[in-house]
């Protein structure tokens, strides 16, 4: 079985080969490692998961009204009640700019995706990593 | 945290923030509301091609961190997927945006 921690790593490393050479796919991986990452501290701290679901909506998924319905940045807000509010909103925003990028790295041809966004996209997640 | 009151109010200043930011040469538009839970849900989609991702990442988040100083704490910007497509909750403008 794989936990969230490794799969977070790997998509780290995965991000830091990626980030000189294939912008589109760094910007992916830099989002998937946050996402794993801030996964693997939900289920740590007992955050319950949507029904069905091993990990958190993304940032994209609008609510249903259900209970569990919530995103991952919500769920950072609500939960992870150990970091500071401040803490929480900064982290929440990381993972919203980091999903942009990656949706439209994936999605939006038509958007410039370069070499700055893509150290960029290293960078907030690296932050992600060591500062929460 | 908004009300669904609120909504109409948040609405026009995304917009007129969104218009704003045009003369940053950063333009999004606003796409889709919907309020759930008082949490408030704004989509988002690029209205002009060849603009960096960043730039627009940056704005969404500028963009909450205004509304939360205005004290609005629970309003997320959202960008549009296909998934959204046909979402049309957003209230009529009161005022078109300040040229």
């Amino acid at each position: 079985m794989t936990t969230w921690q490794q799969m977070a790593s790997e998509s780290r490393k995965a991000a830091n080969e990626l980030v000189k050479t294939r912008f589109r796919p760094c910007l992916s991986r830099a989002y998937y490692a946050a996402y794993s990452k801030v996964t693997q501290d939900l289920i740590a701290v007992g955050v319950p998961m949507p029904a069905g679901r091993e990990g958190p909506n993304h940032p994209g998924h609008l609510p249903t009204g259900d209970a569990g319905s919530k995103g991952i940045r919500e769920m950072i807000i609500q939960g992870l009640t150990g970091l500071e509010v401040k803490k929480r909103r900064a982290l929440s925003e990381l993972i919203g700019e980091l999903y942009t990028l990656r949706l439209y790295a994936d999605y939006r041809p038509s958007i410039e995706v370069d070499a700055a966004d893509a150290r960029e996209a290293v960078s907030m997640m690296n932050t992600v990593f060591e500062s929460f | 945290m908004p009300a669904e009151k609120d909504k109409t109010v948040i609405v026009n200043r995304v917009r007129q923030l969104l218009f704003d930011a045009m003369a940053d040469g950063v333009h999004l538009e606003l796409t889709g509301a919907r309020f759930d839970d008082e949490w408030l849900y704004l989509v988002v989609a690029p209205a002009r091609k060849d603009e960096r991702a960043s730039q627009h990442a940056h704005l969404m988040t500028e963009i909450e961190r205004k509304l939360l100083d205005e004290g609005y704490d629970q309003v997320l910007l959202v960008p549009a997927v296909p998934e959204h497509a046909g979402l049309i909750d957003l209230p009529d403008e009161i005022s078109p945006p300040a040229a």
